[in-house]
């Protein structure tokens, strides 16, 4: 176990641009929000005097694996959103940077770390479906 | 239709057996306000929510609850993986060895086993909504519970983030079960309970009138 430094920097870069069109909506970051488990300001309670759990990643894998945990989340909680608000159109383009962000992580991490999805194995010259289900305890 | 992609919603590493607590847990997998038995409600009732909003919702938070069925199995597998049988029989699970060994199986904190009557469904969007803002709030509180039985961190953490999504899946159910009374105060005798073909027409603000013309 090391201390890995962790830059989750560039993941804020859309917030402020959101928060100035839209005023008493306040987003999270992705790596806060996907901590916290909740995208919006507004919405976020906390339980007695828990903090909710800070992801340290151990290793590099971890920390690529985290980044895309929280983009995929971040996209997936403003998809809710939309759902219900689909005339939105700031919080579409903030979705949509997401998606596209999300595109790349997981480019990035498949060919670091092998296929999440069984079409991923299209390129491998062996069947590694195999290693690493995330049932599993994972020790570093 | 849906496709497995290899990773959690969020992640779950816990290191210490801890039988009791899988005994507890096992509870929001396979019990009445259990996340099994979230994913099937909402799974079952998008199908006949009245417009492209509330089938939206419902299928894409049902999809989510998938994912925390996942994340439920894999806290019940590494909490109960390592034990022994003399451990399996101090904390009372005995009687789950002698039918699925350590294999997972969907019951509540009592063993009674899963069942469809969970999941209710009456074809009524007002009603199926307020069911579902029930199972979130039930979930909310069962997950409070359920910290409160533990002081692993590594159990903890994902507890937390499994009861804040149960808060937000509240806040969006409410803002469509809210849309909906309103549309009923405007002037609907009532929701239309047709579903096909799949339409938007109620994104905008059309009338009952132009309603039964497109359908």
């Amino acid at each position: 176990m090391y201390n890995y430094n962790y830059d989750w920097y560039y993941m804020n870069r859309n917030n402020n641009l959101y928060n100035m069109n839209n005023q008493g909506k306040e987003l999270f970051n992705p790596k806060e929000g996907f901590e916290k488990g909740n995208m919006f300001n507004n919405l976020y309670s906390g339980y007695k005097n828990y903090n909710y759990q800070k992801l340290v990643p151990r290793n590099e894998q971890e920390e690529s694996l985290f980044k895309l945990q929280a983009i995929c989340f971040a996209a997936h909680d403003l998809n809710l959103y939309l759902d219900v608000h689909p005339n939105d159109q700031s919080m579409l383009m903030l979705f949509q940077d997401y998606l596209r962000q999300e595109e790349q992580l997981i480019k990035e991490y498949e060919s670091k770390y092998g296929p999440m999805t069984i079409d991923g194995l299209i390129n491998s010259n062996s069947f590694q479906w195999f290693k690493e289900w995330p049932w599993e305890v994972k020790n570093v | 239709m849906f496709k497995y992609v290899k990773r959690l919603q969020y992640p779950v590493n816990i290191k210490k057996k801890d039988l009791r607590m899988a005994k507890y847990l096992v509870t929001q997998y396979g019990g009445a306000n259990g996340e099994l038995g979230a994913a099937l409600r909402y799974l079952n009732q998008r199908l006949t929510m009245p417009d492209a909003k509330g089938q939206a919702l419902l299928n894409d938070i049902g999809t989510e609850e998938l994912g925390h069925v996942e994340m439920l199995e894999t806290m019940i597998y590494q909490l109960m993986k390592d034990a022994t049988l003399e451990e399996l029989k101090e904390a009372g699970l005995d009687t789950h060895y002698a039918e699925h060994a350590k294999a997972l199986f969907p019951v509540d904190a009592n063993g009674v086993p899963f069942t469809t009557a969970y999941f209710a469904t009456t074809g009524d969007p007002l009603s199926d909504l307020s069911e579902d803002m029930a199972a979130e709030q039930k979930a909310r509180a069962v997950y409070e519970n359920l910290i409160d039985l533990t002081d692993d961190p590594d159990v903890i953490g994902p507890l937390l983030w499994l009861r804040q999504r149960e808060i937000v899946h509240y806040a969006r159910f409410k803002e469509l079960f809210d849309y909906y009374e309103a549309q009923l105060k405007n002037g609907y005798n009532e929701l239309p309970k047709k579903t096909f073909p799949l339409n938007d027409y109620l994104i905008e603000n059309t009338t009952y009138n132009n309603y039964e013309k497109i359908m």
